[in-house]
């Protein structure tokens, strides 16, 4: 990397000229077809990174390899409004020697090599390397590679329009969090409770079908979305992982403070009231499982015989193994259900956090999941089998590809909000008063806490 | 008006300011004489509170009894209850039984002992001469000549960082000159024929004396996860620092803490940009288990883009308890660092990938003898000092 990083281009800015950086490419395409012998195109489809890709740093390394490249073959780079990137320049030489300096593995001596180098840098975020990048060999190809680039200018029509004034940029993250912090610690906190249901899918049981799910449990926690929205700062809480950290374990002094006011109550947050099919799952960081706070709460899960599952965070396991080797004592000796939260299925394959033996784990859900690579697909499921799929929950099943994929690796456990979609479906149809209700309403009726105590 | 007036000074905080001039005056003797001393320097002013009970202090300056001793011994209390030996000649053995003893002290006390490099220093006068004299600076209270101002010697930080504070940190970092606070550790392959010889040098800020500088009333390790966040900023200062002209210009295979999205910042592109041919491939990159477990997906672009640049990669922040879930070939990197402690050393069960641990903490033959016979190769610490030439790291 031989240049000096510029700060970083958003897509869509205009930092290439007036003309916008498609009118741009236009241009340099029709320049490279008055000679294009020798010269190629290579278009990087960052647009095709689903959400919440392209991220930064995927823009970030993309141009530095691309100019890079472009250094080295005479060559231009074009940042589009769409995500997509564009490296314009010479082809490599036949038998061109290798690169003066050794570049482990970029290749960049052959500009038509960054494809595979980036489809390799990707790969989790595109499996499919066809689908990262294009490459023209102009002499041949001119045609197709000005119809992309024709293309992309009418799509920027819209863009071409004077430039609005920049907003006012996210706030910072440290301030959104400490923010979100005081509110919860404030007064009226109840009111961002919520709870969701984990479900059981029965044997010979199609939930598309209405059949019914069984409850395994119900989930209590602050419900950061409410939290954010009072902020106007939605996704802002937990963009930055260390500080969502922070912020879980501001929240859970409230969280047990919150369920000891409840006790005895019959709300919902009696931990105690609820049906025994479904006890209550809180997720907790590793300081307030060893606090007295929870030592009183799991006193009281033993009284009243509720067998209250503790949800742990992966990462939160990871950051002090020895805080959690004892975290989990204490749920053992109390008679709690340890549970492994925040596994990603990337988690899985690249450790194997079944070994800090969980009651049970909660992978979450990604869209990716059905169309991962076959290696990747067999690690998985053998990941899956070594730790039992009936201790596993696949959560955030939030559409009904994800309940089918689930139950196509032999999962019947199921947290997210394709399941209260569901459940909220059976509500309204066994309800004589549901004249008129939406299953959206219902589904939030359904995760609603009242205050405990209202007046 | 009682709190603001003067406070006279106890005997023994008296005494101690006295052995700063003296220790002071020793040190500069040394330099403008080029007489030749050595020196250990023990900061315990570094200690947590619940470490630095006056009990603690007393064993800890116990400990140094051997070294007391040797030729011209000379023992030095200072005002922050920081301790220096300094003596004529040499006197290894009971160098050893000093270092030995006071790590002993601290063994049970886990991660809330800082780490023994951050905590005793040998030093050679008179080339060491300037680390002495910024302890004594340090140990000194801030506007000392002002009684009004004054601060008790020794009081530890108990504020625990909050995100104003850390937004605050984060932007005094941006301005500050952070070199002076650059450490180096070794990190020495164990040799077949006995001895140590060096394969990379750790380089890393020092948290502690940044901290003590910028925010001196916050406990920055408090909160753990503000504490991670923070070095990110840090990660950008150190690869600033290096990326800066003629810093690499000598230097040999080195290694660096980093956070995954330090990685993958505008930063680390320059500094790669600046890292001369001969280092391609001798820089070892560290990554924290936690920092890996928080953004998977960007730690494998991360992972694959700095193997695709030649940097070797080593895992920290595995215990004993964690080793089984996370093997270092499915995670992906080349070396998994242990930290050495009373529970590594109950464990006794087969090392995987033995040859790849870099074994930390290694600061008693008790360490060594346990990654012996594990069959480690790798080890960082006081009692795995190279002597032999450098080697270059295989990539």
């Amino acid at each position: 990397m031989q240049q000096p990083i510029e700060a970083e281009t958003a897509p869509g800015t205009r930092a290439e000229g007036c003309g916008g950086p498609e009118r741009l490419l236009l241009e340099a395409a029709r320049r490279a077809g008055r000679s294009p012998q020798g010269r190629m195109a290579l278009v990087l489809h960052l647009s095709r990174l689903a959400a919440p890709g392209p991220r930064p740093h995927h823009r970030r390394i993309a141009r530095a390899i691309l100019d890079d490249t472009a250094l080295r073959h005479d060559g231009q780079v074009f940042a589009l409004g769409n995500g997509d990137m564009v490296l314009l320049c010479a082809m490599a030489a036949q038998g061109q020697a290798p690169a003066a300096r050794p570049l482990y593995g970029l290749a960049l001596s052959d500009p038509a090599a960054v494809s595979a180098t980036m489809a390799a840098l990707l790969r989790v975020d595109l499996p499919n390397p066809a689908d990262v990048a294009t490459v023209w060999r102009l002499q041949e190809s001119l045609a197709a590679f000005t119809a992309y680039a024709a293309e992309r200018v009418a799509e920027s029509g819209l863009a071409l329009a004077p430039p609005e004034p920049p907003a006012a940029g996210p706030a910072e993250p440290t301030v959104v969090v400490g923010a979100i912090a005081a509110i919860a610690e404030g007064p009226a906190n109840n009111d961002f409770m919520q709870r969701q249901l984990g479900v059981l899918v029965p044997y010979h049981s199609a939930a598309a079908a209405g059949l019914p799910l069984l409850p395994l449990y119900r989930e209590l926690s602050f419900s950061i979305a409410a939290l954010e929205a009072r902020l106007a700062a939605p996704g802002q809480a937990a963009a930055d992982p260390f500080l969502f950290r922070h912020l879980a374990g501001r929240l859970d002094p409230r969280m047990l403070a919150l369920l000891a006011d409840a006790a005895g109550t019959g709300g919902a947050l009696d931990i105690a009231a609820g049906p025994r099919a479904a006890p209550p799952h809180i997720n907790l960081t590793l300081p307030a499982i060893l606090s007295d706070g929870f030592a009183r709460l799991a006193a009281r899960c033993r009284r009243c015989g509720v067998a209250a599952g503790i949800e742990v965070t992966l990462v939160e396991a990871c950051g002090d193994a020895a805080a959690f080797a004892r975290a989990r004592g204490v749920l053992a000796d109390a008679g709690l259900k340890l549970v492994l939260d925040g596994v990603s299925y990337l988690a899985l394959l690249l450790a194997q956090p079944g070994t800090l033996r969980p009651d049970l784990l909660k992978l979450n859900w990604s869209p990716r999941l059905p169309d991962l690579p076959a290696e990747e697909r067999f690690e998985l499921a053998a990941a899956l089998e070594r730790i039992g799929p009936d201790r596993v929950v696949l959560h955030h099943a939030e559409t009904e590809a994800a309940l089918r994929w689930g139950m196509a690796q032999g999962l019947r456990r199921f947290q997210g909000r394709h399941v209260d979609a569901i459940l909220a479906a059976g509500r309204i149809l066994a309800c004589p008063q549901a004249t008129g209700c939406t299953v959206r309403q219902c589904m939030d009726r359904g995760a609603a806490i009242a205050p405990p105590c209202a007046a | 008006m009682s709190n603001l007036a003067p406070r006279a000074l106890s005997e023994e905080a008296q005494e101690q300011r006295a052995d700063a001039e003296r220790l002071r005056t020793l040190a500069r003797g040394c330099v403008t004489a080029g007489i030749a001393r050595r020196a250990l320097l023990l900061r315990l002013s570094r200690l947590p509170e619940e470490l630095k009970r006056p009990h603690h202090l007393r064993l800890a300056r116990s400990a140094l009894d051997p070294l007391t001793f040797a030729d011209r011994a000379r023992l030095f209390r200072l005002p922050n209850e920081d301790v220096a030996v300094v003596w004529r000649g040499e006197a290894a053995e009971a160098l050893r039984t000093s270092l030995d003893a006071v790590l002993h002290l601290f063994a049970d006390a886990g991660e809330r002992a800082p780490e023994p490099a951050a905590l005793l220093f040998t030093l050679g006068l008179p080339e060491d001469a300037g680390t002495l004299l910024q302890a004594i600076e340090e140990s000194l209270p801030i506007g000392d000549d002002d009684a009004n101002k004054a601060t008790p010697a020794g009081a530890a930080p108990t504020e625990p960082l909050d995100p104003p504070a850390l937004a605050a940190l984060e932007g005094a970092l941006a301005q500050a000159d952070v070199a002076r606070f650059m450490r180096r550790r070794q990190i020495a392959e164990r040799l077949p024929e006995g001895g140590f010889r060096l394969l990379w040098e750790k380089r890393a800020l020092s948290v502690a004396e940044i901290a003590a500088t910028l925010t001196p009333d916050r406990a920055i390790r408090a909160d753990p996860w503000l504490f991670r966040r923070l070095t990110r900023t840090l990660d950008r200062r150190m690869l600033a620092l290096l990326a800066a002209p003629q810093e690499l210009r000598d230097a040999g295979p080195f290694g660096l803490n980093l956070n995954v999205a330090s990685i993958l910042s505008p930063e680390f592109l320059r500094f790669d940009a600046a890292l001369p041919t001969a280092l391609r491939g001798q820089v070892v990159i560290d990554l924290l288990l936690a920092d890996v477990m928080a953004d998977p997906a960007a730690f494998v672009f991360a992972r694959d883009f700095a193997r695709g640049r030649g940097y070797l990669l080593l895992l920290r922040g595995v215990t004993s308890d964690l080793l089984d879930a996370f093997p270092l070939r499915r995670i992906g990197l080349d070396l998994l660092q242990l930290r050495f402690s009373p529970e590594l050393a109950r464990v006794d069960a087969t090392l995987p990938d033995a040859d790849h641990i870099v074994l930390s903490r290694a600061d008693t033959g008790t360490a060594l003898a346990w990654g012996r016979a594990h069959g480690i190769m790798l080890y960082q610490g006081l009692a795995a000092v190279p002597t032999g030439p450098r080697a270059a790291l295989a990539a």
